[in-house]
């Protein structure tokens, strides 16, 4: 285990220093000196942020000069002061991570609990109205574009009926609440976004379910199962299921990017303190810092959801030994 | 075939007529301001109502039409034309070259694509021309790895060695044979890809950094939507509409596209 | 009689594969059923616990195990006599072992008896031979070999005593000395447990020396059956004929094989008449015009050919007995 450990580690190392370089160029993308724009913009960029700014990025020097600077700078977790607030990028993102987090997390919950049941009896009514009924559920979960998702529910149940609230996570009364009812409100805020949230992951989840319990249901094994007189919910959930859930723990590892990215609409619509919202901002702000900063963490959030997703399939699955694979 | 497939040609054609004939369609210039008739619901005479400085929904939504098919095609194009590219030198070169080209679409993967869009549109200018190129500089990873998968499977095969005995040179082979016989499993992924690309360029004109008023993108329609939520549902629903059956119906007929590749 | 297969016929989807076999299967007799890749000899074996799903082929005609006809049998009743009274071995050991449980935990589930479950399938694994991996409880499929793989198998289908075994082409997929052992393994299994078995094999040899009868099976339906002690040396159909004469022997080194001509016919494409006549060495004109019925040669022997019937084997040459020696 811990030569995979180490070996993976290399691995990574070459993907993150691959992330940095990008990260960085995309920055340098805009034309002019990354200060320029934001100075002209923000008046409250003073004199010595500006030289600060201006020091940090070492702009006279060339620029694979600023870029081993930022990344040396990058490696002590020091990713520089906002524009917009003069705080430390990395604190303003770990404020915010947590709540984006969390939105996730239960997002990932949901779309589990409810798209592998789905996909599993999609696939064992094959060909059936429920099957049927369920794909179209599917495609129509595909094609909803999110904001208007939002916006839809957003109207009809934080506007006109006034159900759950549509902004931000807290009540103006939070301070007061108990413990129980602090969890209240924060529940009732994050509802609308976690829907949000899982209604788009769902389709894939549950469609990728469904294809590898066909696949399995077709295999050998299967029919072995069968000749041997188990009950047919005992060749279903235990034999066929635990089968085809391996690859699905993959696919969850691989949706991290998926949902991270799809935090910022959301974030933005119910204004979640969030990563999403805090990039949307620091993107119309110019705020350099902040951009790169969340696009690092954002990209090494994914390599720890991929690393996690090839863990657990070696986990589960008996035939894979870790230390086999690179 | 498939119903849902048929289905799914069937948006699919309806949008594209609309989007050509968009001039003849429309009854109203989409530009045109009527300051007397703001926000007035659907009627005889606008049938999906009008937007707060008065202008006809139905004809803005029908020009709204090209914007988005011109992107969706375009960006997708622009992704289809790097990820052949790459994916074929991946598969037909292999050693170092297919090593730094399956690490450079790893690290892409890792960003959260849409951060990486809205970062460079938002740091260039947010120009239909840029969209539709970050928007294909950024989707072709997958579309590359499917055309890398097929050439390795079909350069072992028969009338390969067939055409490198007669002499014909890499890049020959690579255009004239590989390529179109790889495409198959490509086509899904650029029909799905149109459907992507949409729901992308909508995204970025509803948060504003994507096709700019008064040029009619749905996105932006929907932003204008939220901003008189309450007032104006019109300005919700018919853009979301559009926004979804368009995207529908392309994730039908790519589907129906696997289906019948899967034969 | 244990099992009695009348009129069984099959179709999938449109085309009929198995097209009216009648069959007989005494208590602890072995039945061969011979026949090429595509016969429909599998199939008949798959029908008799009607382990064909309805979507796939449809059954019709009567099959009798100890009296009851289990077509008619509700799903309960068959899942009570599978893997109870009637087990299955199937042809391809690595794919019908379920690869994330392992070799216990399947073995497990092929009694009911809760109690002594670890000394039961101590026993199951010395009865097939082996013995060194009792004890051993986390080991999985993929770290036996093929023909530990089939040991396997068996030992599943003969744990729970059942009366009748369906073998289908258990050896098949196996290296040739394995083979041997594997047969083996069956022969004395044969005799202890007073085990009736059907053996479906497209290799006469392989069958020959554990069956008591013989069925042969071209198109869909039985051309000859009988004793195989008055089979092989006088065989009644040409179809047998060839197959005797293709095998290929060391004692008398020929220089060519003798294979049969032609091809299998599809069952969309079965011509009229005798479904043989194109592959026929003996083929008159009047085998085209109708598909002859069994005739019954002498005790207990059928044959489908209209020289058979009208002239008792004496047109038919004999084959070479010996061949069977290795």
């Amino acid at each position: 285990m811990g030569k995979y450990i180490f070996k993976r580690a290399i691995g990574l190392t070459v993907l993150l220093l691959g992330i940095t370089i990008i990260t960085f160029s995309v920055i340098h993308i805009a034309p002019g000196k990354p200060t320029d724009l934001q100075a002209q913009f923000n008046p409250k960029v003073s004199m010595e942020a500006r030289e600060r700014i201006a020091h940090l990025y070492g702009l006279d020097k060339p620029l694979y000069v600023q870029y081993i600077e930022w990344l040396k700078r990058f490696a002590r977790l020091d990713f520089g002061i906002s524009f917009m607030d003069s705080r430390p990028v990395m604190q303003k993102i770990l404020e915010r991570i947590p709540i984006t987090l969390t939105i996730e997390l239960f997002s990932m919950a949901f779309i589990l609990l409810i798209g592998i049941p789905i996909g599993v009896t999609s696939a064992v009514k094959e060909g059936s109205f429920y099957d049927k009924a369920m794909t179209i559920f599917v495609f129509v979960g595909f094609a909803v574009p999110t904001f208007w998702l939002s916006l839809i529910l957003m109207d009809f149940i934080g506007v006109r009926w006034g159900i759950l609230p549509i902004s931000g996570i807290k009540s103006l009364e939070f301070e007061k609440f108990g413990f129980l009812e602090k969890i209240i409100d924060l529940s009732r805020h994050l509802i609308l976004p976690v829907l949000v949230s899982t209604f788009g992951g769902l389709a894939g989840i549950s469609r990728y379910m469904r294809s590898s319990m066909l696949s399995v249901l077709k295999q050998d094994y299967i029919r072995t199962a069968r000749a041997k007189g188990l009950a047919e919910k005992d060749i279903l959930y235990k034999h066929a299921l635990k089968n085809a859930l391996l690859p699905v723990v993959t696919i969850l590892g691989l949706s991290v990017p998926g949902l991270i990215g799809g935090s910022v609409i959301f974030e933005s619509i119910f204004s979640i303190p969030g990563m999403g919202r805090l990039f949307y901002e620091s993107v119309m702000a110019r705020d350099y810092p902040v951009i790169m900063g969340v696009l690092v963490i954002g990209a090494i959030l994914t390599l720890l959801g991929n690393l996690l997703a090839d863990i657990s399939y070696a986990a589960v699955d008996p035939r894979i030994k870790l230390d086999d694979r690179i | 075939m498939n119903k849902l497939t048929i289905f799914g040609i069937c948006i699919v054609g309806f949008f594209l007529i609309i989007a050509v004939f968009a001039p003849m369609i429309a009854p109203y210039n989409p530009g045109q301001i009527d300051i007397d008739n703001i926000l007035t619901p659907p009627s005889g005479q606008h049938i999906f109502g009008t937007d707060s400085l008065g202008r006809d929904l139905f004809s803005r939504m029908v020009y709204g039409t090209r914007i988005s098919l011109m992107v969706g095609f375009i960006a997708v194009g622009i992704a289809a034309l790097i990820g052949v590219a790459l994916g074929a030198i991946a598969g037909y070169y292999g050693g170092w070259l297919d090593a730094f080209i399956m690490r450079f679409i790893d690290i892409m993967l890792c960003f959260p694509t849409f951060f990486l869009i809205l970062a460079v549109i938002a740091l260039l200018e947010p120009s239909i021309i840029n969209i539709m190129v970050i928007i294909g500089a950024t989707s072709w990873m997958g579309i590359a790895r499917l055309m890398r998968a097929e050439i390795l499977s079909l350069k072992e095969r028969d009338f390969i060695y067939a055409e490198k005995a007669i002499g014909a040179g890499s890049s020959r082979i690579i255009i004239k044979h590989l390529i179109p016989n790889a495409m198959a499993p490509v086509l899904v992924s650029i029909t799905l890809g149109v459907a992507g690309a949409i729901l992308v360029e909508s995204s970025l004109s509803f948060l504003g950094i994507g096709v700019q008023p008064p040029t009619p993108s749905w996105g932006n329609i929907l932003s204008e939507g939220k901003a008189v939520m309450g007032a104006g549902w019109w300005m919700m629903i018919f853009p979301g509409l559009a926004i979804f059956i368009t995207v529908l119906g392309y994730n039908l007929l790519g589907e129906g596209i696997r289906e019948k590749l899967l034969k | 009689m244990l099992l009695q297969i009348k009129n069984l016929k099959v179709k999938y989807g449109n085309t009929e594969v198995v097209r009216g076999v009648d069959l007989d299967i005494d208590k602890g007799e072995c039945v061969g059923l011979v026949g090429e890749s595509g016969c429909g000899k599998t199939t008949v074996g798959l029908s008799i616990a009607k382990l064909i799903p309805e979507r796939k082929g449809i059954i019709s005609g009567e099959i009798l195990f100890e009296g009851r006809d289990l077509l008619k049998s509700n799903p309960e009743e068959l899942r009570n006599m599978r893997g109870k009274k009637i087990s299955y071995v199937f042809q391809e050991p690595f794919g019908s072992l379920n690869p994330v449980f392992t070799i216990y935990e399947q073995l497990r589930e092929s009694f009911e008896e809760k109690d002594g479950a670890d000394s039961r399938i101590a026993e199951i694994l010395k009865n097939v031979g082996l013995e060194k991996i009792i004890g051993k409880k986390n080991i999985y499929p993929y770290e036996l070999s093929g023909g530990m793989q089939q040991r396997i198998m068996i030992g599943m289908a003969i744990a729970s005593n059942p009366s009748l075994i369906i073998l289908d082409e258990p050896t098949t997929a196996l290296d040739v000395t394995v083979q041997r052992q594997i047969l083996d393994l069956i022969a004395g299994l044969k005799n202890n447990m007073d085990l009736a078995i059907l053996f479906i094999s497209h290799d006469l040899r392989v069958v020959f020396d554990m069956a008591d009868k013989i069925g042969i099976m071209y198109a869909g339906k039985i051309v000859e059956c009988g004793p195989k002690e008055s089979i092989v040396p006088e065989p009644a159909h040409p179809y047998t004929i060839g197959l005797i004469d293709s095998i290929p022997s060391f004692k008398h080194r020929k220089k060519t094989f003798n294979a049969i001509e032609g091809k299998a016919p599809l069952f969309s494409d079965l011509p009229g008449g005798c479904k043989f006549y194109p592959r026929c060495r003996f083929r008159i004109d009047k085998c085209a015009e109708k598909e002859p019925a069994l005739f019954n040669v002498s005790e207990g022997r059928f044959a489908r050919c209209i020289l058979t019937s009208e002239t008792a084997a004496r047109r038919l040459p004999k084959s070479d007995r010996s061949i069977w020696s290795y």
